[in-house]
């Protein structure tokens, strides 16, 4: 009788711990998702219901037309244009440069390897900000302020992805590299037909991060252009907020379209997302 | 004229052509900018006049003087401090607790709470300005629910850096999740049974034995940490504060751009930024240092 008590009480206990973790879990989450909610929400409200003083989760009646006011109130169109071009751009002069500098690393020895392995590593240590100045005024003086060659040239390697493929390269047996060399394949077409092909979940992993960071960066874009004719998405969106004024359903109806293709990129790929934090993360 | 070189000779000029378009990059970008900049930061000079004025030590003797650096300064360590503990322990604690969560749930926790991360800062914060409004906002009118006074969070003082916390920390919690999941995935599942067998129990297990396993990955979500509350930062700053009221929100990055791109004094923002690059530097070494020491690295 006793035994079946406390065999009761136990079993509570742990039921109710389980169920605590899952409240908190389950709270955290919605916190985490609840800004999101109150954008799309607010972005289908009415212009009298966005200042209301209360609680209002949703619209009375949906205003689709915020979005197709929002979109012709500024040059979205050009913005989005400006990111998809620029971020393709980087990711892929990125990986070609990334792959060669990646293989030379895993698969040659070469004069000054080690210290000029190093010399790259090191300048992961620099913060960006430290060569802002001269890097706009090397812009300034090529001319290139308010063109796509400014926003996509000093972003085009990174040691990042040097060092993520070279790890992954070198994971590949040299073995299959003497035995294509001893099959008379050339060098550069053992790199092209063999070893880019086996480092897809790497070369994913590089380009996925690249096309990101590309999309999402502010700060070059923010001091390198001048004319909405070269603003990407991001930065594009900050300067709508003085054009709406009050006007915060138009504002959160950009936000929304704004925000849109990276987080439908994310949810379609978001196994290769995790996975590519994954290979990251193994090296400290 | 090429193959008369020996082999060896010749696999060494092959691998540095393959190398020799990052170098150039990083020359040009990366060496000979950090060069310049500890070049201007001896000089006055407003980015557009031909000449530029030798200062020598001028702009660093300003920057023990200047109020506003100090108080980016300071700043930039209470940022730290916060992400430290929204960014780091805050997923710490998710992480051990969703270990003991179904798997399929896990999964989608997994997804949902890293969402945040892909979204870029400049929206985000177009996002959060939404959500801080006083009136129509999402907390100031839960705030007026709850019957409190209308706090306007960007526009005060002791809110507008909590704020800005708030965005980033929202942001870069679920990348350090992720990070800490995979860490976790790597330790090999016999070491725990061994310590269950051995009498250690939920708590005891994770601070003796599966933190210390963590540490490598703890090490560098911490660097990653700082690099974020200096630069993360300046996204939402510029967009939502402009690093007041009062530089009250202001960080160091902010006063590195603010003082060469609005203010044109080229020099001074220079010196902040060789000062924010020792900082770096010495931490470095000293994180090096101390992971040697302490991270324990199991075998894998």
């Amino acid at each position: 009788m006793l035994s079946k008590h406390l065999h009761w009480r136990y079993r509570f206990r742990k039921h109710l711990q389980r169920g605590l973790l899952y409240f908190i879990l389950f709270a955290g989450a919605a916190i985490m998702i609840l800004p999101f909610f109150w954008m799309i929400t607010s972005s289908l409200k009415a212009a009298d219901e966005i200042t209301l003083r209360t609680i209002q989760w949703f619209p009375k009646i949906p205003q689709w037309e915020n979005y197709k006011i929002a979109w012709e109130a500024a040059p979205f169109g050009t913005y989005f244009q400006n990111s998809f071009t620029i971020a393709l751009a980087v990711t892929f002069i990125e990986v070609v440069f990334s792959s060669l500098a990646a293989y030379a690393f895993a698969n040659f020895n070469f004069f000054g390897k080690n210290f000029l392995f190093i010399l790259f590593l090191g300048t992961m240590m620099i913060p960006g900000e430290v060569m802002l100045i001269p890097n706009y005024i090397t812009m300034v003086n090529f001319g290139w302020v308010d063109t796509y060659q400014a926003l996509i040239i000093p972003w085009t390697v990174s040691v990042f992805s040097i060092f993520l493929l070279r790890q992954f390269f070198m994971s590949i047996p040299r073995d299959l590299f003497e035995a294509a060399l001893l099959d008379g394949c050339s060098k550069f077409r053992y790199l092209l037909t063999v070893l880019l092909p086996l480092s897809k979940p790497a070369l994913v992993t590089v380009m996925l991060f690249k096309f990101i960071g590309s999309w999402n960066s502010f700060l070059w874009v923010l001091i390198l252009t001048n004319t909405p004719k070269m603003r990407t998405i991001p930065v594009g969106l900050t300067y709508f907020i003085s054009d709406v004024g009050a006007y915060y359903n138009y504002l959160m109806a950009a936000s929304t379209f704004a925000m849109a293709p990276i987080l439908v990129l994310f949810l379609v790929l978001q196994k290769q997302f995790i996975q590519g934090i994954a290979h990251t993360g193994l090296k400290g | 004229m090429i193959s008369k070189l020996s082999l060896k000779t010749r696999n060494s000029l092959k691998g540095l052509l393959l190398v020799s378009p990052a170098l150039f990059f990083f020359a040009v970008f990366v060496y000979r900018p950090l060069i310049h900049t500890a070049i201007l930061s001896f000089h006055d000079w407003n980015m557009v006049s031909p000449t530029r004025l030798f200062v020598g030590w001028d702009n660093y003797l300003e920057m023990l003087e200047n109020p506003a650096l100090g108080k980016a300064l300071q700043n930039s360590a209470l940022y730290a401090v916060w992400l430290i503990g929204i960014i780091i322990l805050l997923p710490i604690l998710t992480t051990a607790g969703m270990t003991y969560v179904h798997n399929r749930v896990r999964k989608m926790f997994r997804v949902t709470l890293f969402s945040p991360t892909v979204v870029s800062l400049g929206i985000a914060s177009v996002m959060w300005l939404w959500v801080f409004n006083p009136i129509g906002g999402l907390l100031g009118t839960i705030w007026e629910e709850l019957g409190l006074a209308p706090l306007n969070w960007l526009s005060s003082p002791k809110t507008a850096l909590v704020a800005i916390v708030i965005i980033v920390g929202w942001k870069a919690f679920g990348y350090n999740m992720l990070l800490l999941l995979a860490g976790l995935g790597g330790i090999s599942g016999e070491v725990i049974d061994a310590c269950k067998v051995d009498g250690a129990d939920g708590f005891g297990l994770w601070l003796y034995v599966i933190l210390p396993l963590l540490s490598p990955t703890i090490f560098f979500i911490l660097i990653s940490t700082l690099s974020m509350a200096t630069e993360y930062v300046f996204t939402p700053i510029h967009v939502l504060t402009g690093g007041g009221p009062v530089n009250a929100s202001t960080n160091i990055v902010f006063e590195i751009w603010r003082q060469a791109f609005r203010w044109f004094r080229v020099g001074y923002s220079s010196a902040i930024a060789i000062a924010v690059f020792l900082i770096f530097f010495v931490l470095m070494i000293f994180q090096m240092w101390l992971s040697e020491k302490v991270v324990s690295y199991d075998e894998r």
